[in-house]
């Protein structure tokens, strides 16, 4: 699978795109540089894959950014996605500027940490960052361009929690899926179930023995859900699998 | 030290039943299954009534040895009768099951129970692969995969779907939700050191069965130490032992009974046609095999199995210091006891019952 990579600026945010794929929009915001290449593949066969990542998710004026970027590259109405700080910006983008009517389609939130973080965010060194991030020692490789434990710490430290963020969810129109790995230590156990009563249309799914970076840890698992979810919102509950052995 | 005793439920004419599992259906006569299920029910009351705290059940198939193929509708029939003991779930073999269903069961039996519900997991033995037709080689990232997601079940207070390697639930909302905030007790029945250091990390306790105490010895120290390396400590309640009990008035008594079953020991429960053994045990260590091979070396009516043994065999006194060995060398804190023995009648399990109640409980209560 070939992206098509550029960039573009908004509101003197610049911001690295790819682009692949064709099908249903799909704007994927990313931070940190954590996006997972299979992953992005396994959504840019099924759909048009924009993935913009953002250097600093938390920047001001990142959501109207994002928000704009979306539109001029997606159209009138298309999904959008994000990953753990990005989940926590798609979040915001779509609480900032409520439309009607609302461009986003369907919302999907991976690792979201704005809404009850982990409460506990020890000093921790670079193997006590992996261990927290992935459930799965042989894969810390893949944390090779892990930022500094003080910028992760800032990141993800309960003082980034936004209750106003929380006390908002009922805000979001769209149909919402938001995932966590069942290993995930960045947030709070209750955090799933803060996500689905407070969004009116939300669905929470838990893939199984991942950590807080599901993409690499179960990719087939999250990006099937994630496809299910986009296509089909909110029947995606409904199975369409074959159950005849030999008919 | 407590007493359990296992609802084994055994088919009163078990003794005539042919080798080699599964026991076909013929063997079956409705009058005589009735009959059993109330005397194994009179059994788990009496227990009750003789002193032992708990009452387990165990999942197993296709042979009435023990006739609960459904322990959950075992426990809900016994939990009218008995209103005192744990009913201890030990257990359903969770990669023959529907983990979302189980989870079900367990909220409703400790509903209905009202609180007296301990949840335990096991993987079942090679045969049971074959019941609703599991691979030997995924029964145990079943199991822990299971394990996880019944646990997340009962204690999520949102629906939610579960992504997982063996199963995909897209709505997962189980009700109720059990008695016993958050979860009731949860033992993981097991030897080998992954599942043991599972239930260590997840504050789970130990069940051990049927090997001998200088066998558990070691698997014991080591729940020890990885609890400890998890910071906790398990309490008495949560190492239990489940071994096979006979009981007679004097040790002379145990041996002419030992001695006048065939072959002068229990014959193994569970037997099988060796080439099949041979593919179930290779297919779950993940070893590669020459089939051929193995069933040209294999004809018919060769069946293999092991005796379980006599892990309790004497009189009170003896009995009792045995299971002190296990208390004091294992930790084992409750001792889940199998008395329906091969070839014996529902009135001498009662007289063993009256016997272990009047003179073994007492010595086992103080250790």
């Amino acid at each position: 699978m070939e992206f098509k990579e550029y960039s573009l600026a908004s509101g003197g945010i610049t911001v690295n795109c790819r682009e692949g794929g064709d099908g249903l929009p799909v704007v994927f915001l990313e931070s940190l540089g954590w996006g997972h290449r299979p992953f992005y593949e396994a959504l840019a066969q099924q759909f048009r894959l924009f993935i913009l990542q953002f250097d600093d998710a938390t920047e001001e004026g990142a959501e109207e950014a994002a928000r704009y970027l979306a539109r001029s590259l997606a159209g009138k109405t298309y999904s959008l996605a994000g990953f753990s700080q990005g989940a926590n910006l798609a979040l915001r983008a779509v609480l900032r500027a409520p439309a009607d009517p609302e461009p986003v389609d369907a919302l999907v939130l991976i690792s979201p940490t704005a809404v009850r973080p982990a409460p506990d965010l020890p000093d921790l060194d670079w193997v006590q960052w992996a261990d927290r991030l992935l459930a799965h020692k042989e894969r810390h490789d893949y944390l090779g361009g892990l930022p500094n434990g003080w910028e992760l710490a800032g990141l993800f430290s309960p003082k980034a929690s936004d209750a106003e963020l929380e006390a908002r969810l009922s805000e979001v129109k769209c149909p919402t899926l938001v995932t966590f790995g069942t290993r995930d230590r960045m947030t709070a156990r209750e955090a799933p179930s803060t996500y689905r009563s407070g969004i009116p249309n939300c669905h929470v799914s838990l893939v199984y023995d991942a950590a807080h970076l599901v993409a690499p840890e179960r990719p087939e698992a999250l990006s099937r859900v994630v496809i299910d979810f986009i296509e089909n919102r909110e029947t995606f509950v409904v199975s369409r699998q074959s159950s005849v052995i030999n008919p | 030290m407590k007493a359990s005793y296992l609802g084994a439920m055994g088919y009163t004419e078990r003794h005539l039943f042919p080798e080699a599992w599964p026991i076909p259906p013929a063997y079956h006569d409705p009058r005589l299954s009735v009959q059993s299920y109330q005397e194994g029910m009179d059994e788990c009351e009496f227990a009750e009534e003789m002193g032992f705290e708990w009452v387990s059940f165990s999942e197993h198939h296709y042979s009435g040895r023990i006739a609960t193929g459904n322990p959950a509708v075992m426990a809900a029939a016994v939990a009218e009768r008995c209103k005192k003991v744990k009913l201890a779930m030990l257990g359903p073999l969770l990669p023959l099951n529907n983990p979302v269903r189980i989870a079900e069961e367990m909220g409703m039996l400790d509903n209905i129970s009202d609180g007296r519900l301990i949840m335990g997991f096991l993987r079942g033995t090679p045969n049971e692969d074959q019941v609703y037709g599991v691979n030997p080689s995924e029964g145990r990232e079943m199991l822990f995969e299971g394990m996880d997601l019944i646990r997340k079940a009962l204690t999520e207070e949102q629906p939610f779907s579960w992504e997982g390697r063996y199963y995909q639930f897209r709505t997962v909302s189980v009700w109720p939700r059990p008695v016993q905030q958050p979860l009731p007790p949860c033992i993981m029945a097991t030897r080998s050191d992954d599942t043991v250091r599972y239930a260590a990390e997840n504050g789970m306790g130990l069940g051990v069965s049927f090997i001998p105490v200088e066998m558990m010895e070691p698997i014991a120290e080591k729940y020890f130490n990885w609890c400890n390396e998890a910071g906790w400590q398990p309490s008495p309640d949560q190492v239990v032992f489940r071994g096979n009990i006979y009981l007679a008035e004097t040790d002379q008594d145990a041996q002419d009974w030992l001695h006048s079953l065939p072959g002068g020991q229990p014959r193994p429960a569970i037997q099988l046609q060796r080439s099949v053994a041979q593919v179930v045990q290779a297919a779950r260590s993940g070893e590669e095999f020459d089939l051929r091979r193995i069933l040209a070396g294999s004809p018919q009516g060769d069946v293999v199995g092991r005796s379980l043994g006599l892990n309790f065999l004497g009189s009170p006194d003896t009995v009792a210091s045995k299971m002190k060995e296990y208390h004091d060398r294992c930790g084992v804190g409750v001792m889940d006891l199998f008395f329906q023995q091969p070839g014996l009648t529902h009135g001498e399990v009662m007289r063993e019952l009256e016997l272990f109640g009047k003179e073994v409980l007492p010595q086992i209560k103080e250790f």
